[in-house]
């Protein structure tokens, strides 16, 4: 049996004003583990003091485990102000999917569909 | 004059293979940005036994901006996010499709592409994956 290689983790610095996003993602089955990232390393711009009913959100992500626990895999994202983002997941039937940031929906384990909670997204600017 | 660009183009890139016994994972990423534009995608998923987990994920700054992500499927999993970016006639785009299928293996492919008028558009392709060992 060949031994466990680790994913390769990749980075990639950007240096463009005005553009801060990344995406990244980790996963795990059985007893392996990895991850990517990619997005431009630019900071974040300052946050505007929160003014009432202020949604705005920078950052999403979704956990998706299987049934038995033995396959996972998260992906996350961030974005400036202003741009979009968006995060999917799902799994075999019994899975879990956590959404986590700024949406977070809990789908509790009962109310999991049997196709494992598959889902979209879409977002405009 | 024609403005002068910063051109970083569909350069990120990450992929990965694992193997043992019974379980593979894989996942691929990528980055497409130039005159401050930026989009990214990343896809990522895992098998082992009779279970799988997809996750898919996609943003994009700068300009007008769109991101769109999916997960179909029940065992035998197939995922795609999709971000781009464009202000006038420059763009960027990345986009990240998956297959998970149960079991058996995981692959992920990303295409990025950024283009500015005038020029040629940067294209890059990558794709990361792994088939269980049987």
């Amino acid at each position: 049996m060949r031994n466990f290689i680790p994913l390769a983790l990749l980075a990639c610095s950007l240096s463009l004003p005005a553009v801060a996003q990344s995406s990244s993602a980790s996963v795990s089955a059985g007893n392996l583990r990895g991850s990517v990232t990619v997005g431009a390393n630019t900071p974040l711009p300052p946050k505007a003091e929160p003014q009432r009913g202020d949604d705005r959100c920078d950052s999403h992500g979704v956990e998706v485990r299987s049934a038995d626990g033995s396959s996972s895999a998260s992906a996350s994202v961030t974005t400036s102000l202003g741009g979009s983002a968006v995060v999917a997941g799902g799994g075999s039937p019994g899975s879990t999917t956590r959404f986590v940031g700024c949406e977070a929906r809990n789908i509790p384990p009962d109310h999991v569909p049997l196709d494992g909670g598959r889902n979209k997204g879409e977002h405009h600017e | 004059m024609n403005k002068i660009l910063i051109v970083t183009t569909a350069v990120a890139l990450a992929s990965g293979a694992a193997f043992a016994q019974g379980a593979a994972t894989g996942g691929s990423a990528g980055t497409a940005s130039g005159n401050g534009l930026s989009a990214s995608t990343a896809g990522i998923g895992a098998t082992s036994g009779n279970s799988s987990a997809l996750a898919m994920g996609g943003s994009a700054a700068g300009g007008r901006t769109q991101s769109r992500a999916a997960v179909h499927g029940n065992n035998n999993l197939n995922g795609q996010a999709m971000a781009q970016a464009h202000d006038g006639g420059d763009f960027a785009k990345s986009h990240t499709v998956c297959h998970d299928k149960s079991g058996d293996s995981v692959e992920c492919r990303t295409k990025t592409m950024a283009h500015e008028p005038g020029s040629k558009p940067v294209m890059s392709t990558t794709t990361g994956g792994a088939t269980v060992e049987q």
